[in-house]
């Protein structure tokens, strides 16, 4: 076992990690929309709304960071 | 407007990825298009690929030289015929307001952009499936079978997508057209059954693809969609916004009943992913045919939201779309070799010692005014074959029997790399006096280094 095959199999096994949450957070994201939507159309878009800007920020945020 | 924008800026992308420097995989292209044919196909008989993309590449090396784009322009054509034949298959299966959606992010797909511009047989594998599931939907047999069949010999995991496609063909033609068309899809295939089953026997395949997991599934979609890329700051962000168009997009499709485009999206994923769990075989290239229909997916799971929120859903995906596309074009995608191989300055006559095969063809592009040797023993249980290695011409012995004079030594590092390689090196940089390391191509994962002899 070289130092880079441990190095590349702990980088494997936190990719599985990142985006079994990654899934996981897509789907809770998506059944509350879900949910929302059913018993409110007013409220889900809001929430939509919120959340579109909420994460167009973040994602700003975040890019501008990983440049500096 | 934007349409036509997004396919112009899909073919500049394209366009300027073709000079890059060739990298490894491509190098082993460049080597087997300059065999003779009967070499070609028994080198590729011992490989672990068809031989139908080298047959193309040998012929394109004779017309147009073996520059780096001239070796990438097959892949070129066939990325740019599978936009147009994306526009014609979405036409007839997903509606009308998604269709130009789709076209529209098949064409700035990094990670078809990429294979697009890269001298493998995955442009190949993309379009045959494309006028597969075309010519299925428009009840050609004859197109129908001659794009199977030569998708069978352009990849092996083309058999991935024909049950899929078989399913597409059934769902939109009829069985009658099938039965025609499967002699023609057999045929080419085989022909090279007897050479399949040697590759088989002979190469330990995809020793380098990991065991299949929930995470690693997802992590392939992703990569399908967003392309390999992504700093990782962006990946959570962005994989949360593409996944959720896509489960948008399926449960839309669903409603509408578009099984073709569920079945070529998802069904070689699922097959994929199955074999996955005997022998690993899932990684994002092989779902090249896929992309296609699953970026449709992901238009319509677009359009889906923007019906929700209206103008409120554009920012989002704007966004992750810019995200995407800056942080790919930002990217440097293959190292820059030529300039890495340039800096050593090496003379005619001196000698060069690999420690891997790998290393020898790569570098017998960027050296070629050296003779090259390849470290004879052990054998690595992993990489080319030693038929392979024999008609390629790899000249292995050890470097005792390497004529004395300057002799620059390569190795790279990386993770599947056998300790016997690090004792040999070892071995190699304690008998001769040598200079310091000089690092080629260096990430977390690989590092390429070159050291100078004095022998």
């Amino acid at each position: 076992m070289t130092e880079i095959f441990l190095r590349w199999q702990q980088y494997n096994q936190q990719v599985d990690l990142i985006f079994l949450a990654v899934c996981l957070g897509a789907l809770v994201l998506l059944s509350v929309g879900w949910l929302v939507f059913k018993t409110s159309l007013r409220v889900f878009g809001l929430l939509v709304k919120v959340g579109v800007s909420l994460a167009a920020i973040v994602l700003v945020v975040l890019w501008v960071m990983d440049w500096l | 407007m934007g349409y036509g924008l997004a396919i112009v800026l899909g073919v500049v992308l394209r366009l300027w990825l073709m000079f890059d420097s060739l990298w490894y995989d491509e190098s082993f292209t460049l080597r087997l298009a300059q065999l003779s044919l009967p070499d070609l196909l028994t080198a590729t008989a011992y490989d672990v690929h068809p031989p139908a993309w080298y047959m193309v590449e040998w012929g394109v090396i004779r017309l147009l030289g073996s520059s780096a784009w001239a070796l990438r322009l097959p892949a070129l054509l066939l990325g740019l015929a599978a936009i147009w034949l994306a526009y014609k298959v979405f036409s007839k299966l997903l509606p009308a307001p998604v269709q130009r959606l789709a076209v529209a992010l098949v064409a700035l797909s990094p990670f078809l952009v990429y294979y697009s511009a890269e001298a493998r047989m995955y442009a190949g594998l993309l379009c045959l499936v494309l006028l597969a599931t075309w010519s299925a939907i428009s009840r050609d047999w004859l197109l129908f079978g001659l794009a199977a069949g030569l998708g069978l010999i352009t990849h092996n995991l083309m058999v991935l997508y024909l049950l899929p496609l078989v399913l597409v063909y059934l769902l939109t033609s009829d069985g009658w057209g099938l039965l025609k068309a499967s002699p023609i899809i057999a045929l080419p295939f085989v022909l090279w059954l007897p050479l399949a089953l040697n590759q088989a026997r002979a190469v330990t395949n995809s020793y380098w693809i990991l065991p299949i997991s929930p995470g690693r599934i997802v992590y392939v979609v992703n990569q399908v969609l967003a392309g390999s890329w992504l700093p990782t700051s962006l990946i959570l962000p962005v994989g949360m916004i593409v996944l959720i168009l896509l489960a948008l997009g399926s449960a839309a499709a669903w409603r509408a009943r578009a099984w073709p485009v569920m079945a070529v999206a998802f069904g070689p994923l699922a097959l994929g992913a199955s074999i996955s769990l005997i022998r690993p075989v899932l990684i994002d290239r092989v779902l090249i045919g896929s992309s296609p229909f699953l970026l449709a997916l992901v238009a319509w799971g677009a359009y889906t939201a923007y019906q929700q929120a209206g103008r409120w859903s554009w920012p989002a995906g704007v966004i992750a779309l810019a995200a995407i596309l800056v942080s790919f074009l930002t990217s440097q995608i293959r190292p820059d070799y030529t300039a890495s191989y340039n800096s050593l300055a090496v003379p005619d006559g001196e000698h060069c010692y690999h420690l891997t095969p790998g290393s020898n063809v790569l570098a017998q592009v960027y050296l070629p005014q050296c003779d090259h040797y390849t470290w004879s023993a052990p054998r690595k249980p992993n990489g080319l074959s030693p038929e392979t290695i024999g008609i390629i011409g790899l000249d292995e012995r050890d470097i005792e029997r390497v004529p004395r004079g300057i002799t620059w030594l390569f190795h790279t590092a990386e993770p599947f790399s056998n300790q016997a390689e690090f004792d040999e090196l070892n071995r190699i940089l304690s008998k001769y006096p040598a200079s310091d390391e000089i690092i080629l191509f260096q990430n977390e994962f690989v590092a390429s280094r070159a050291w100078r002899l004095d022998r």
